[in-house]
């Protein structure tokens, strides 16, 4: 079974995020990047199948250099080999461009199934999943909990308000990864070693036969408004100090 | 003897004192510094009358100028992160805290070395953001790789206690890392001493004080432990002051300012958690690693299978939103290696480890290997854990008797001495039925045996235990504190690590330092 898995790497949740100035974006310098934790969902399905059905497992991203970390973090978890797909025309690129240029990589090998993660948590677009499957022309199930293969298609399980869908799709499709599909593995010391020695393509715009035609663009980012500071309720006395708590939250918080 | 080069004659400047900064309200002392009356080892001292916040060494020699005058007697308060309740002022009648003395100097860069100037308050976490501030404007990428696990410990702090920490299997303990410092003395005299300046001649010091009496000090004829040691003064003849001067807890005189020497930060780190299926194939694989020169290992650490069962409660107790990271092997203990280095010795490095661990049937897939920050990180989140998790425990137990407490070894022993050491702390524990938890530095053999006492009887027996391995550990050539001090806490085991004379020569040099007994009463001895 040939098993593609779409990675993006993303600012740590724990980076403090800084708007530049002009609001043309974020600062980068001092963040840490890792990859987008639904992609690790991703990743382990991924692995799951394999280990299961045979065949290989094949890791893309979309980025600047900085990227292959992330690749090479796929491939010590046990994937087979990478693309990277870096050109600063898609710098910035929005989630039809990056679909596009996914789509164009996914194109150029053999697939039956393709993982992405439900969405990137630093623009929680949520949509390269969803895009991707129309630009190839198959099915695609979305923020997923449960999947399993049988024959040519697959059961999945899609969480709704009160209650889950179970949905079959045949395959090729895409599957978007929700938290509680599975618990991403560590690498391991074989891992780590071995993933420095597998291959990565490394292929631009032209390359893929892409032209950029974005749809979105960004026109500003603002951090948001700063907290107001915290009061500290003053007072001898804790039930003297609770009444004033409960009268704070009851007319100036409105809480209650 | 050199003559004519190196001195052992200790001479201090005076110092123009200049009133303190001072809290000598006793509300506001109660309302607004409650944390100066204690530290982590949770003694609790009632109160003070004043709280001094130098911000030069002429306001700490000012602060002492009003000891001095006032008869008072006085404890340094750094970080407060220390175990041994160091920075505690029982008995004391104020504090000095150097938390306002943050300055850190620039670079100085002689041929390949680095090295840094820091006021003592300023904290471990606030040098490596400044470093790697630094770094990101264009300076080199530089490290001070000794790591006592909490950030908040003062450079002051880690100085006065020799603080050292995983790396030290490899980096030494804080000592290694200073080349000089600046010490103000009771008298109010500034004492300024770079390696290399002053020097025993044989056991002998002089010390001239600014009344311009020189005093002869005479170090006691003992042979330091030859592992990891904060236990009581380092000695040794024809030492260098700083090194008298580095782990001398608060009571020779106040580090106002340390040099240390930096290094380059290796491009490249790899950390692996190995599951092994018991503490005797840790055991195995621990003694393997350390005999491996090959392998450049920069930190040992041990877990065993008590400690991984805790983590493994704790994250169950937690539930979903536990921020533990799952440990990925079942049952068993682990051992964490860590190496750093540039990326092609990682590479050659890694492999060896590999087929060392295949020659000790150590299955690949009982390794956790992290590489980039994340995972390091995740990584450090589990190891730092479990003493955590222990504290978390002990205080639980605390509801039901409030005088209960932890029970913790910091015993260092010789590389020999690794399994008896380890096979007298299980026969003890088997034989009195106790819970514990055994953790640390086991590459330094230095680990934390944590006796989780369920009753006050327990306490009782762990502690008979605890005097017990601290005999057992001298006799084997090892020392009754690997690195969290003397402080208060351990009087009774410096007692143990040296004989009567020699701690009434330690006391004799405290005194040439302190004649009138200000600093630090009621530590050490
Ligand atoms: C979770 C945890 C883990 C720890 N792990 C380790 C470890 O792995 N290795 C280790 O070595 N330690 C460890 N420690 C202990 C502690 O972090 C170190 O001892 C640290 O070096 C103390 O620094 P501090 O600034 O907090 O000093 P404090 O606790 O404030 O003081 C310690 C002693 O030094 C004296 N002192 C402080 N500043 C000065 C100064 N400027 N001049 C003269 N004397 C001074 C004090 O009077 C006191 O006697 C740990 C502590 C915690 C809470």
């Amino acid at each position: 079974m040939n098993i593609v898995v779409c990675v993006k790497q993303v600012p740590d949740t724990e980076t403090l995020i800084k708007v530049k100035p002009d609001g043309s974006g974020i600062v980068e310098d001092g963040i840490k990047w890792v990859m987008n934790p639904y992609d690790e969902y991703g990743v382990e399905e991924a692995l799951k199948w394999k280990e299961k059905q045979g065949g290989d497992v094949t890791i893309i991203s979309l980025g600047p250099a900085r990227i292959m970390e992330t690749i090479r973090t796929a491939l010590a978890m046990g994937a087979d080999k990478g693309i990277l797909i870096d050109d600063p025309s898609l710098s910035g690129a929005d989630a039809f461009t990056t679909a596009t240029a996914l789509a164009a990589a996914i194109k150029t090998i053999p697939y039956d199934v393709i993982f992405c993660g439900q969405r990137a948590i630093d623009d929680d677009s949520g949509q390269v999943g969803a895009v991707l499957a129309e630009l190839l022309g198959i099915p695609s199930v979305t923020i997923i909990t449960k999947a399993e293969v049988a024959d040519k298609a697959v059961k999945v399980l899609r969480p709704i308000e009160g209650a889950q869908l179970s949905i079959q799709s045949p395959l090729p499709c895409v599957i978007t990864c929700q938290k509680g599909l599975n618990e991403p593995r560590y690498a391991s010391l074989p891992g780590i070693m071995k993933a420095k020695k597998k291959p990565v393509d490394i292929k631009n715009a032209a390359a893929l036969g892409i032209t950029v035609d974005m749809k979105a663009k960004v026109v500003k980012t603002i951090p948001p408004p700063a907290r107001p500071p915290g009061k500290i309720i003053e007072g001898e006395e804790p039930a003297q100090k609770a009444a004033a708590l409960v009268k704070l939250l009851r007319e100036e918080a409105k809480v209650i | 003897m050199r003559k004519g080069q190196v001195m052992n004659l200790i001479k201090t400047m005076p110092l123009a004192a200049s009133p303190c900064p001072a809290v000598r309200d006793p509300a506001e002392i109660r309302d607004r510094h409650t944390p100066m009356l204690t530290d982590e080892s949770r003694l609790q001292a009632d109160s003070v009358k004043t709280i001094y916040f130098p911000r030069s060494v002429e306001e700490i020699a000012g602060a002492f100028q009003e000891l001095r005058e006032g008869g008072m007697t006085c404890v340094i308060s750094g970080g407060r992160t220390g175990i041994t309740g160091g920075a505690v002022p029982i008995g004391a009648h104020a504090v000095i805290s150097m938390e306002r003395m943050k300055g850190i100097s620039a670079l100085d860069r002689e041929g390949e070395r680095f090295f840094v100037r820091a006021e003592a308050g300023v904290t471990l976490k606030e040098l490596e953001e400044e470093l790697a501030r630094r770094a990101r404007e264009g300076g080199p990428a530089l490290w001070f790789p000794v790591d006592p696990t909490e950030r908040s410990a003062q450079l002051g702090g880690m100085a006065a206690t020799n603080a050292s920490g995983p790396r030290t299997y490899l980096h030494g303990s804080t000592r290694e890392w200073i080349r000089g410092l600046a010490m103000v003395l009771p008298d109010g005299s500034l004492l300024k001493v770079r390696r290399g300046d002053v020097q025993a001649e044989g056991l002998l010091f002089r010390i001239a004080g600014v009344d311009g009496v020189s005093r002869d000090i005479l170090l006691p004829d003992t042979a330091m432990p030859r592992v990891k040691n904060a236990a009581g003064y380092f000695i040794r003849p024809g030492m260098d002051l700083v090194d008298l001067l580095v782990g001398s807890e608060g009571t020779l005189g106040i580090i106002a300012e340390i040099e240390f020497r930096l290094e380059e930060k290796p491009e490249a780190t790899l950390g692996i958690l190995i599951g092994t299926k018991d503490e005797e194939a840790a055991l195995d694989l621990v003694e393997a690693a350390r005999k491996a020169k090959d392998i450049p290992l920069q930190a040992i650490e041990y877990f065993d299978p008590d400690s991984i069962r805790l983590l493994n409660e704790r994250k169950r107790e937690e539930g979903n939103g536990s921020a533990l990271p799952e440990f990925p092997f079942h049952g068993g203990a682990a051992v964490y290696l860590e190496m750093a280095g540039p990326e092609p010795m990682m590479e050659a490095a890694g492999g060896r480890l590999e087929s060392l661990l295949l020659s000790l049937g150590i299955p690949a897939d009982r390794t956790w290997a992290a590489r980039d920050e994340r995972d390091l990180e995740r990584q450090k989140l589990f190891r730092h854990a479990v003493p955590e998790t222990v504290n978390a425990w002990i205080g639980r137990r605390k509801q039901a008797y409030p005088d209960l407490h932890k029970v913790g070894t910091d015993f260092a022993v010789p590389d020999s001495a690794l399994r008896k050491m380890f096979s007298l702390y299980r026969r003890g524990l088997r034989e009195k039925g106790l819970q514990s938890v055994v953790f640390g530095h086991i590459g330094n053999n230095h680990v934390h045996v944590n006796v989780l006492p369920r009753n006050m009887e327990e306490m009782e027996e762990a502690g008979e235990l605890y005097l017990k391995w601290a005999h057992a550990a001298v006799s084997l050539g090892g020392s009754v504190s690997g690195e969290h001090g003397i402080g208060r806490l351990k009087k009774d085991l410096l007692k143990i690590q040296h004989p009567p004379d020699v701690l009434e020569a330690m006391r004799l040099l405290r005194k040439a330092f302190d004649p009138a007994g200000i600093l630090a009463p009621g530590v050490l001895f």
